[in-house]
C-alpha cells in the first residue's frame, strides 16, 4: 500500500476517534440533563404527595368542607403534574401507571369522604372515617414508595446509560488506538525496508558500482522511486560503457594517428633511398646542433661527401644499381661514424656529415680515413662489383664558419677542391690545413 | 495484540463459566397457582420456559382461589403459593412458619361486590339487614367489609354468608344472597353471562389487591437461591407481558382456557412488578385491626407482620 495512503487512513482513524470521543462527551452531556429533567419532576411529584399527605391528614381531623376544596385541589394538582410527567426508561412505565391508578383511587376515596363529611364522626377501622383513612394512609404511603422506586430507576437508568456508553466508547477507542498502532508500526516497518535499500543503493552509485539493482520490497512510493533509480543506474551503466568504449576508440586512434605522424615525420625527414636525414631535416637538425654547440662551446665538423663517378655507375649500370650503390654507400658512412652524429643526403650523390663533438682536428681525420675505409670495399652488383672512391670536404665549427649556409658551403667548396685529386681524397679549409700542418709539425 | 488476546480468554472462561450449571440435574419445585390471571406471570414463565435457564422445574398446581393454594402450601403439596394478601393476613394470626417472599401483580378492581339489578336507585344504606356471600378469610371478606363499613354501615347490619367461590354467582341468581363479594374472573362471567341482570357497586379505592409468593419458613431459608431464580424468571416474564401485552394474553388466554375479552375485563387494572413495600405491611395491618375489630378473629393483638415477610430472595433477585 502507498505511504500517502496509509497516512491518509491514519489521518481519517484518528479523525474518526476525535469524534467518537466528541459524541461521547454530548451523548452523556445530552443524559446527565435529562437525568436532571427527570429527577426534577420526581422531586416536583414527591413535594405534591406531601401536600396532598397534610391535606388529608386535615381533612381527617377537621372534617372541614374547606379542607376538602385544598385537598381537591391539591389532589388535581398531583393528577396534572402526574400527567405531564415523562420518564424515559421503559421500566418507569408501570410506576407512573401504578401512581396515575392510585391517584385515581384516591379521588374514588375522596368523593366517598365528600358523602361522610356530614355524618357523625367515628373512630377506628370498622367506621367509615378510620377505614378511609386507612385508605387514603396506605395510598399515600405506596405512592411516596413508587415514587422512590421511580427515582431509583431514573438513577439506575442513567448509571446504565452511561456506563454502556463508556464501556463501548472505552472499546471503541481501544480498539481503534490498537488498528491505529498496529497500522503505524506497520507504515514504519514498510518505509524503513523501502528506505534501508534505497540508501544502500545510493551509497553503492556514489562508489561507481553502477551493477547493484535497488531490490524492491513493498509497492509504495519508494518502490516506484527505487524502480525509476534502476532504470536510472542501467542508462547511466549503458552510457559509461560507450563512453569508455568511444575513450578506447579514441585512444587507439590517437596511437594509430601518431604511430602515422611519426611515420611521415620519418619519412619526410629521412631520405627515402638511404634512410638518412633529408635535406631540410639535416639543416633543422644541424641548426639545432649549432645552437647546442654555442651554447656548450663544444667544437664539430661538417663533412662534405661526394661519391666519386657515380654517375658512371649509374650511366652502365642502371638506376637500379645506382640507388643500390648510394643506399650501401650511406649504411657504409653511417656505420663508421659515431650514433651520435648526423648523417644527410643533400642529393645525387652528395652526403653530409655532422660530427660533434670534436676535440681536434685529428680525431676528424681518423673519422674521414674511417669513412674512406668503409665505403672502399666493392659493392656487388649483379654480376658485376663497383669500388668507390670519395672526395670529402670539410668545415670546422666554429674554425671555418659560424652558420650552417656557410659551414655547409665551405664544406662543399672543399669537397670541388678534394675532388680534383684522384682516388678517395678529403681537404679542410686552407687556414684549417695550416693548423693541422702546424700541430703535425709541433 | 497482548490486550486482546486477554479480552478473548476473558470472555471464553464467562462463556463456559455461564454454561456450567446446566450440567446438574433441574430442581423440582411445585407452585400452587390460583387460576386468575393474578397468576400471568407465573403462566407465561412456565409456558415460555424462562425458569430453565436456572435449571429449574417448575410445576404449577392451579387450585380455585389464594386460600386453597396457602392451604396445598402449608399442607406440604406444594413448595410455594400463589395468595392475596387478606389470606395471608387471616392466616398470620393462626400460624407463623411461613414466609412472604414477594408480591408480583397489584390490582385495586379485582373485587367486585355485585347485586341483581333491579333498576331502582342506589343508595349508601340500600344493603342494610341484606345478606352478602363472600369467600371467608379471603380478600373477598375484606373487600365486602370495608364496602360496607365505607359506605357507612355497621357491622350489624348486614349479614356474611361464607362460600366457595364458584357457588357465590348461582348463589345470587337463586336469590339465596342479596350480593356477592368476588373476585375476578367469576365477576365478569356473570356479567357476560347475565348482563343487566347484574349491578356492579362502584368500588375503585376501597381495596387494594395484591397477590403474592407465600412458602414456608423452612423452604425460604432452604431454598433461598430457587426462590430468587424464580424471582428472575417472573421479573424476565413481566418484561415479556409490558412488552408483548397481546402475546402475553394470548398464553394466559389458552392456559386458563379463558376468552380473550374475559381477560381484557381486567388486564388494565394489573400492575405487574416485583415489591415487597411498606405499603404491604400496612395493607397487612390495617386489614389484622379491622379483623380483630370487627370480630372476624378471635385474637386481640394483631400479628407482626415483618417477621413473616422475608425479602432475602427478592433483593437478590433485583440485584441480579
Amino acid at each position: 500500500m502507498m505511504i500517502n495512503t496509509r497516512l491518509k487512513l491514519l489521518l481519517f482513524i484518528s479523525l474518526f476517534l476525535t469524534t467518537t470521543i466528541l459524541l461521547t462527551f454530548a451523548g452523556l452531556k445530552h443524559i446527565q440533563q435529562d437525568n436532571l429533567r427527570q429527577l426534577s419532576s420526581i422531586m416536583e411529584l414527591e413535594s405534591n404527595i406531601d401536600i396532598l399527605r397534610s391535606r388529608l391528614w386535615a381533612l381527617q381531623e377537621f372534617q372541614d368542607p374547606e379542607v376538602l376544596i385544598q385537598t381537591l385541589n391539591a389532589h388535581q394538582e398531583l393528577k396534572q403534574k402526574l400527567a405531564k410527567a415523562q420518564f424515559l426508561a421503559p421500566s418507569t412505565k408501570i410506576l407512573t401507571t401504578n401512581l396515575n391508578r392510585q391517584a385515581d383511587s384516591l379521588a374514588a376515596l375522596l368523593e366517598l369522604t365528600q358523602q361522610h363529611l356530614s355524618s357523625t364522626p367515628q373512630r377506628g377501622i370498622t367506621s367509615a372515617r378510620g377505614m378511609l383513612t386507612t385508605r387514603f394512609n396506605i395510598t399515600i404511603q405506596s405512592m411516596s414508595e413508587d415514587l422512590t422506586s421511580l427515582q431509583r430507576q431514573v438513577i439506575d437508568s442513567l448509571a446504565e446509560q452511561q456506563s454502556q456508553i463508556l464501556s463501548s466508547t472505552i472499546l471503541f477507542l481501544l480498539a481503534g488506538s490498537i488498528i491505529s498502532l498496529l497500522f503505524t508500526i506497520s507504515t514504519l516497518k514498510a518505509f524503513r525496508e523501502s528506505l534501508h535499500p534505497m540508501k544502500q543503493g545510493i551509497k553503492r552509485l556514489s562508489q561507481g558500482d553502477l551493477d547493484g539493482n535497488i531490490k524492491v520490497v513493498h509497492h509504495n512510493e519508494l518502490a516506484i522511486l527505487a524502480q525509476k533509480f534502476n532504470a536510472m543506474t542501467q542508462k547511466l551503466k549503458e552510457t559509461t560503457i560507450r563512453k569508455e568504449a568511444l575513450q578506447s576508440e579514441v585512444q587507439s586512434q590517437t596511437k594509430q594517428l601518431k604511430r602515422q605522424t611519426q611515420k611521415l615525420k620519418y619519412v619526410a625527414e629521412h631520405d627515402d633511398l638511404t634512410g638518412l636525414y633529408s635535406r631540410s631535416a639535416f639543416e633543422r637538425q644541424i641548426d639545432t646542433a649549432i645552437a647546442r654547440c654555442q651554447r656548450t662551446q663544444m667544437h664539430a665538423a661538417m663533412l662534405f661527401i661526394d661519391l666519386d663517378k657515380f654517375k658512371q655507375v649509374n650511366d652502365s649500370l642502371g638506376h637500379d644499381n645506382g640507388d643500390k650503390v648510394l643506399s650501401t654507400a650511406a649504411r657504409r658512412i653511417q656505420s663508421a661514424v659515431r650514433s651520435s652524429d648526423i648523417c644527410g643526403r643533400l642529393g645525387g650523390d652528395e652526403f653530409v656529415v655532422w660530427l660533434e663533438p670534436i676535440n681536434d682536428i685529428a680525431e676528424v681525420s681518423i673519422v674521414i680515413d674511417k669513412i674512406i675505409a668503409q665505403v672502399s670495399p666493392p659493392i656487388v652488383c649483379g654480376r658485376t662489383s663497383v669500388s668507390l672512391t670519395v672526395s670529402i670536404g670539410v668545415a670546422m665549427y666554429p674554425g671555418d664558419e659560424l652558420t650552417r649556409l656557410n659551414l655547409i658551403k665551405i664544406a662543399d667548396d672543399n669537397m670541388y677542391q678534394a675532388k680534383k685529386i684522384s682516388g678517395n681524397s678529403h681537404r679542410f679549409s686552407d687556414t684549417i690545413a695550416q693548423q693541422v700542418e702546424k700541430s703535425e709539425v709541433d | 495484540m497482548l490486550l486482546v488476546l486477554a479480552l478473548t480468554g476473558l470472555l471464553s472462561v464467562s462463556w463456559w463459566g455461564g454454561k456450567a450449571p446446566a450440567i446438574e440435574p433441574p430442581i423440582k419445585l411445585k407452585i400452587a397457582t390460583s387460576t386468575t390471571p393474578l397468576s400471568a406471570p407465573l403462566i407465561i414463565a412456565r409456558e415460555l420456559e424462562l425458569f430453565k435457564p436456572y435449571n429449574l422445574d417448575i410445576e404449577l398446581i392451579p387450585l380455585r382461589g389464594g386460600h386453597l393454594c396457602f392451604q396445598a402450601m402449608i399442607q406440604g403439596v406444594a413448595d410455594i403459593a400463589t395468595s392475596s394478601e387478606s389470606v395471608i393476613m387471616f392466616n398470620g394470626f393462626e400460624r407463623s412458619d411461613f414466609r412472604l417472599l414477594a408480591s408480583f401483580v397489584e390490582s385495586d378492581n379485582d373485587l367486585k361486590l355485585l347485586t341483581l339489578n333491579d333498576k331502582q336507585p342506589r343508595s349508601m344504606t340500600q344493603l342494610n339487614g341484606k345478606k352478602i356471600g363472600m369467600v371467608k378469610a379471603s380478600a373477598s371478606e375484606f373487600f365486602a367489609d370495608a364496602f360496607m363499613i365505607i359506605r357507612g354501615h355497621q357491622q350489624q347490619n348486614f349479614h356474611k354468608v361464607f362460600m366457595s367461590p364458584q357457588a357465590l354467582g348461582p348463589a345470587l341468581l337463586a336469590g339465596d344472597v342479596d350480593a356477592i363479594s368476588i373476585w375476578e374472573p367469576f365477576g365478569y362471567k356473570l356479567i357476560e353471562e347475565h348482563g343487566d341482570a347484574i349491578y356492579q357497586y362502584p368500588g375503585k379505592g376501597i381495596y387494594n389487591l395484591s397477590f403474592n409468593l407465600v412458602t414456608s419458613a423452612v423452604n425460604a431459608k432452604l431454598h433461598q437461591q430457587q426462590h430468587a431464580n424464580i424471582l428472575r424468571a417472573l421479573k424476565s416474564a413481566q418484561n415479556f407481558i409490558n412488552q408483548h401485552p397481546e402475546n402475553a394474553k394470548q398464553i394466559i388466554s389458552d392456559y386458563l382456557n379463558i376468552s380473550q375479552p374475559e381477560l381484557e375485563w381486567a388486564w388494565n387494572d394489573y400492575v405487574f412488578r416485583l415489591s415487597l413495600n411498606n405499603s404491604l405491611i400496612s395493607n397487612l395491618h390495617a386489614q389484622a385491626r379491622w379483623a380483630i375489630a370487627s370480630g372476624t378473629v378471635d385474637a386481640q393483638v394483631p400479628p407482626d407482620f415483618r417477621l413473616l415477610l422475608d425479602d432475602s430472595a427478592l433483593k437478590q433477585a433485583l440485584d441480579y
